[in-house]
């Protein structure tokens, strides 16, 4: 049967320019995990209701479960693969987590970081509500969530005493 | 001396690779590899009539598909029975594809080798199969009907158990009060964020099966991939680096996905990778927890118990791997923490068309526990007692340890509790959510709103058999390696494990480097499960740490020309007691231990043959000696060890939307000496949040042609944070006298008691019978109308 | 859980976009995704053709003028719900806008999309339907305007014609002497609610209750609305009866059992959740 069209797709990760070709129906997780072999981005439900493959696209936190590589062109990606900085040091958002416990079997983490970081971005302080509010669109099975709840407070703490 | 890490809360070494994305999953490997899509039934009971796969097998990138006449040698043959039992009567195995008929939604059919999943779905959707179906059999009661799902199978009756301690007719006849009690558990399921994977790669230069399998137990993977497809345990290697939660499911080995890929691998000249999804997960995994149960208890006027005779069913789906392990447990940790002198409980295990059953978190100690503390609640409220002072009165007593239950556990030895202070424990839950003084908080409550407590008492066996092994290795580079069999999905193992073995050896614990579920490292293991690894290989790689020092300390005495007697090892030197400048790193020691014809570092010179080392009278490696600073340990347990808990809760009830707020939720946790509070305490939660999922917003639901009607994410309500409260958390500490360590296991503490302590709360609240698990919103609010307890 | 095959357009006007679904059989409009990529993912929708109009400026506007609040197709939820003009002309589409999803849905899903998907659990459904709103629409025969009594006909089904795209939905602003209120009940946060009631309330001068009204979400095919004007014109909020309303929200609703909720526990709760938000709105 007739082979199916690929496409040359041009995304922006982390700040790189990164080219694969690709049908127009995969899904921005696979494309991330599978042609780019950034396989921080998990994928745990791939309807969208999990949070494991969130990542930023243009600073907001965003389900790539949900979301076409091909329609993601042109727009800012970032992964967890990005977060630390370029000579390692830990994000403050990675540094609280592991402070607080905040994971165990690791599989949710990234989706939780990415969205805390985009949280603590446009709020560097919020309150309770709004870190629940921020994350309750991800699932734990693991944690209970009482301390990735408590290691954003940290990460709060931790970027006001950098500055 | 070295600064002991054991007790502390120390960071996990596990994080740094999980939170910069470093992880190694399962579906992280093999982008390139083909993809095994299953074709899976539609119909819950049905005869394959006949499969046509002509149209999908021509689509671009579909390498091969199979149906189960294709099957070659022992793939044919049902998978195995994990765990016999002699009440299992009439056990039953699927195939790894559909042979003649499908006993459930989701079961394999057909499977499709594939460039990748998209078209591998592609090629799913051109496959025909046709079915003749056949009536379902759904839920208890459907199995306790007239239609068979195994036709071969009378009555759907799998096992039919009992068991006895004391004269329970006798008791029960002479009690002055008896009730008679139903409760019901409907069914979840354990739902890893990670579904079920495998990615087999053969090398066909070093004839070798590598296999990364999302695993509890790779040493199963390994031995069920060698008897299956003929081969040599030697040419299987089995890892499992990262596994995104586990939960009990991933304890059932082989699933025929293991065995697909790995044939696959070895067949198609390419790496074979399996990927569960969601609905997957839901439809073809396992499920826990359905479960019936009628108690008739016996009791004096104070309350106490003297008979309880307790009948079960236990639905455990279509088909039973792992024999009758969870109902039994439910039989054997029924009687919790109470004197029980007159007890008989009987169930049958019984098969519906759903999907298979084995044990999830807890492991149908929730239901156990919710039979127990419901049945101590209703004698409370009969007598018009105290629900703690119930409890009170009928408690194993400190002093009575070790207690025989006169039962045997599902390890297949007496179950004896080891150690436990059980009235203590309440007293100290009570104090936390200030019990006595409740009665004004009730009052308290807002217009629309109801309060109610509840509390609940559990004890759980831990840390059971065979047994684990470990190994410790120093590096003349001054690492520590470790390494022991059983996999790790979250519980923090590489650091509990570093901890336990720093401390042992005298070693700076960033120094020790632990692998876990690698059959290249550690061939022999049993699996993470039953609240075993930390009991286990914690106490294996102990006594290999203590092995090693051993021998550390006899290499350094002859290097110090030191007594042994005088010497110990602190911060990784090997040193004179109070005397410190007479020392040698560990890291020389291992030099020394692996004497050398060729050198190939500064370090290791010393260890070569001109160096001048040891006596010509004596082989430089000593007769009973081997080479290299290594030891490995050993530990098998004589028994299971029993951890315990008490929960309390407090809750509040909305009227109008029948919605159940939690308050407070209060931990006491025993489960012996505590080797990482932080870690502890981190699966106290989870296990809770677990719980109150499973109370409150899980269940699977069947329909009457069993269809799952839930399978997603979207309907199947695993609780966000908003949905889980603060969980407050006391320890006390009993060590279990059967281990060295003193410790008992906790990894599935937390979920046991939840649905009992809730439903506690509710009927305090309501005023009504909460006989069921889990209630929802919807329930409750028919529940009240049906009680005639509106709100005023 | 893959897609099937497709081919990607990206669309370069509403022109554009409308030409495509002309031309192209079967062919689905792409904005947020959030509700059609999902049912892709489940291959409960194929599209052969995907048309992806979310890069449109056209289509990226919010105006706020006297009358309403007009929303582009290419606007998400987040968008709305941080448009500060927004808040203040017409907060009842802040209330609403809180309660769909997550944030993290609502940042690529998109207003429109909600209510092209027609979903009866959707609380833009309702909210448009409350405030009699309309939803201006585009194809190769022209623009026309559906008013949302007209625009919901089913469960996942509206009155859209196949090659016709929803370019704005129009809601109306409310008047000066009159309040709205948003509650429901979702078992989970950020889920599709069990019940959902949404209320207007009118008031004459005198801080009399000139018109009621009640649409409902979750409780029926579409959107439902109950008008309160016979029972309440001329009363004050304060005077509103629990049991009236109870009565009449629940005689009139016939919601279905799923597995979250009995048909019973859902009427009660639309009838509480009535009570409740037309209580709200003072």
């Amino acid at each position: 049967m007739n082979e199916e069209m690929s496409h040359e797709i041009v995304l922006d990760v982390n700040g790189k320019v990164k080219r694969f070709s690709a049908p127009a129906r995969r899904l921005l997780s696979d494309a991330l995990r599978g042609d780019l072999g950034l396989t921080g981005t998990h994928v745990g439900c791939e309807h969208g209701v999990c949070g494991c493959c969130t990542v930023l696209i243009d600073d907001q936190p965003v389900r790539s479960c949900l979301t076409f590589a091909i329609a993601a062109q042109d727009r800012k990606i970032r992964t967890v693969e990005g977060l630390a900085d370029a000579d390692g040091k830990l994000h403050p958002v990675q540094a609280a987590f592991k402070e607080c416990h905040a994971l165990q079997c690791g599989f949710c983490t990234p989706g939780f970081l990415m969205t805390a970081t985009a949280l603590l971005e446009q709020r560097p302080d919020p309150d309770e509500e709004e870190i629940t509010e921020a994350i309750a669109g991800n699932l734990c099975r693991c944690t209970g969530y009482q301390n990735i709840r408590a290691a954003i407070g940290h990460a709060v703490e931790l970027m006001q005493s950098d500055i | 001396m070295t600064t002991r890490s054991f007790g502390k809360a120390v960071r996990r070494t596990e994080d740094l690779r999980l939170i910069t994305g470093q992880g190694s999953f399962t579906d992280d490997a093999g982008p390139n590899a083909l993809s095994l899509v299953m074709v899976r039934s539609p119909y819950a009971n049905a005869r394959v009539v006949s499969i046509d796969v002509s149209e999908a097998e021509q689509l671009n990138g579909v390498t091969a598909i199979l149906t189960y006449e294709d099957l070659p040698g022992r793939l044919a043959e049902p998978l195995p029975l994990l765990i016999p039992h002699p009440s299992l009567s009439a056990p039953r195995t699927q195939h790894i594809l559909a042979k003649d008929y499908v006993r459930y939604v989701g079961q394999s059919v057909v499977a499709i080798f594939a460039a990748d999943r998209y078209i591998g779905e592609d090629a799913a959707e051109r496959v025909i199969v046709e079915y003749e179906p056949k009536v379902a059999v759904v839920g208890i009661d459907g199995a306790l009907g007239p239609n068979l799902v195994h036709d071969d199978v009378p009555r759907n009756v799998a096992a039919d158990h009992s068991e006895h301690v004391g004269d329970v007719d006798s008791a029960l006849a002479e009690a002055p009060h008896v009730l008679e009690l139903d409760f019901e558990m409907e069914r979840s399921m354990g739902s890893a964020l990670e579904g079920r994977a495998s990615h087999a790669t053969w090398d066909r230069h070093s004839r070798k099966l590598r296999i990364q399998n999302a695993t509890q137990t790779p040493t199963s993977v390994r031995f069920a991939v060698a008897n299956i497809l003929e081969i040599p345990d030697e040419q299987v290697e089995v890892f499992a680096i990262d596994v995104g939660g586990g939960f009990g499911t991933k304890v059932i080995h082989p699933w025929p996905e293991d065995i697909l890929t790995a044939w696959g691998a070895m067949n198609y000249e390419n790496s074979v990778k399996f990927t569960e999804d969601r609905v997957e997960h839901f439809i073809s995994s396992s499920h826990e927890r359905g479960q019936r149960h009628h108690a008739k208890v016996g009791f004096d006027e104070e309350g106490r118990l003297l008979g309880l005779d307790v009948d079960f069913v236990h639905d455990n789906g279509a088909y039973t791997p792992y024999g009758m392990i969870a109902p039994l447990i439910t039989a054997t940790q029924l009687p919790g923490p109470y004197r029980l002198p007159n007890y008989r409980v009987r169930f049958r295990s019984v098969y519906t068309n759903t999907v298979q059953v084995t044990p999830y978190r807890g492991a149908a100690r929730p239901h156990a526990v919710f039979t127990m503390e419901r049945t101590m609640d209703r004698i409370a409220a009969f007598l018009g007692i105290d629900r703690s002072e119930v409890r009170q009165r009928n408690f194993i007593q400190p002093d009575e340890f070790p207690y025989d239950l006169g039962m045997i556990f599902q390890d297949g030895r007496p179950a004896i509790y080891d150690s436990g202070d059980y009235p203590e424990m309440l007293n100290k839950a009570l104090s936390m959510i200030e019990w006595d003084s409740f009665a004004e908080r009730r009052s308290e409550a807002p217009p629309g709103k109801r309060r109610g407590i509840g509390v609940a008492c559990y004890v759980e066996g831990t840390g059971l058999g065979p047994y684990e092994g470990g190994h410790v290795r120093v590096e003349t580079g001054g690492k520590i390696q470790v390494s022991t069999g059983l996999a790790s999905s979250g519980q923090g193992h590489h650091t509990v494990f570093a901890q336990i073995v720093a401390d042992e050896l005298g070693v700076p614990f960033e120094d020790v480097e632990v692998v876990t579920g690698d059959t290249r490292r550690f061939q022999y293991a049993v699996g993470t499960f039953a609240s075993r690894a930390a009991v286990t290989s914690g106490n294996a790689v102990a006594e290999a740490a203590r092995l090693v020092k051993e021998k550390a300390i006899a290499l350094a005495a002859d290097a110090l020309e030191a007594n042994p007697e005088d010497l110990e090892i602190v911060d990784g030197q090997v040193q004179v007691k109070g005397t410190p400048v007479r020392a040698i790193p560990l890291s020389q020691v291992a030099v020394l231990a692996n004497p050398l014809r060729y050198s190939f570092s500064e370090a290791a010179r010393a260890a070569t043959q001109f160096a001048g080392n040891g006596s010509f009278d004596e082989p430089p490696i000593k007769p009973g000696e081997d080479p290299g600073l290594e030891a490995t340990g050993w530990y098998s347990p004589i028994r299971a060890t029993f951890a315990s808990g008490t929960h309390a809760v407090e809750v509040e009830i909305d009227l109008a939307t029948s919605e159940v707020e939690i308050l407070r939720y209060c931990v006491v946790h025993d489960c012996g000496r505590i080797i990482n509070p932080l870690i502890v305490e981190g699966q106290i939660h989870g296990g809770v949040a677990q719980g109150i999922a499973g109370a409150l917003y899980e269940q699977l639901a069947y329909d009457e042609d069993g269809n799952l009607q839930n399978a997603s994410f979207m309907d199947f309500l695993m609780p966000y944070c908003t949905e889980i409260p603060k969980i407050e958390i006391d320890h006390l500490e009993t060590p279990s006298p059967l281990n060295p360590l003193g410790i008992k296991g906790a990894g599935e503490a937390g979920v046991i008691p939840v649905s009992a302590v809730i439903a506690s709360a509710i009927e305090d609240a309501e005023g009504f019978e909460i006989n069921q698990m889990p209630l929802f919103p919807s329930d409750l609010h028919s529940m009240r109308l049906a009680s005639g307890r509106e709100p005023a | 859980m893959k897609p099937a095959s497709f081919d990607y357009h990206r669309a370069t006007s509403v022109e554009d976009a409308t030409q495509l679904l002309s031309e192209l059989e079967d062919a689905k409009i792409l904005a947020g995704g959030q509700s059609l990529i999902p049912l892709m993912n489940f291959r409960l929708s194929t599209p052969p053709h995907l048309i992806d109009i979310s890069n449109l400026p056209e289509l990226s506007e919010i105006k706020v003028d006297d009358r309403s609040v007009t929303v582009g197709a290419a606007v998400t939820h987040t968008t709305l719900l941080k448009t500060q003009r927004v808040a203040s002309e017409l907060p009842l589409l802040v209330d609403a806008e809180k309660l769909v999803a997550h944030e993290v849905i609502r940042n690529r899903g998109t207003v429109c999309g909600s209510l092209a998907h027609a979903d009866p659990a959707g609380e833009m459904t309702a909210v448009i339907r409350v405030l009699d709103g309309a939803v201006r629409t585009s194809s190769v025969d022209g623009e026309r305007t559906i008013q949302a009594v007209d625009l919901f006909e089913g469960p996942l089904q509206s009155s859209l014609k196949e090659n016709e795209v929803i370019v704005e939905a129009i809601f109306p602003k409310l008047g000066r002497n009159s309040l709205s209120s948003f509650r429901e009940v979702a078992r989970r946060h950020g889920d599709y609610a069990i019940a959902g009631a949404v209320s207007v309330v009118d008031y004459d001068d005198a801080r009399s209750i000139a018109s009621a009204r009640t649409a409902f979400l979750s409780v029926g095919p579409v959107p439902i609305l109950i008008s309160f004007d016979q029972l309440l014109a001329k009363t004050k909020i304060s005077d509103i009866g629990h049991d009236e309303i109870y009565e009449i929200v629940s005689s009139q609703l016939n919601p279905q059992a799923d597995v979250h909720a009995s048909a019973d526990y859902r009427r009660h709760l639309a009838a509480e959740l009535a009570w409740e938000s037309l209580k709200a709105c003072v």
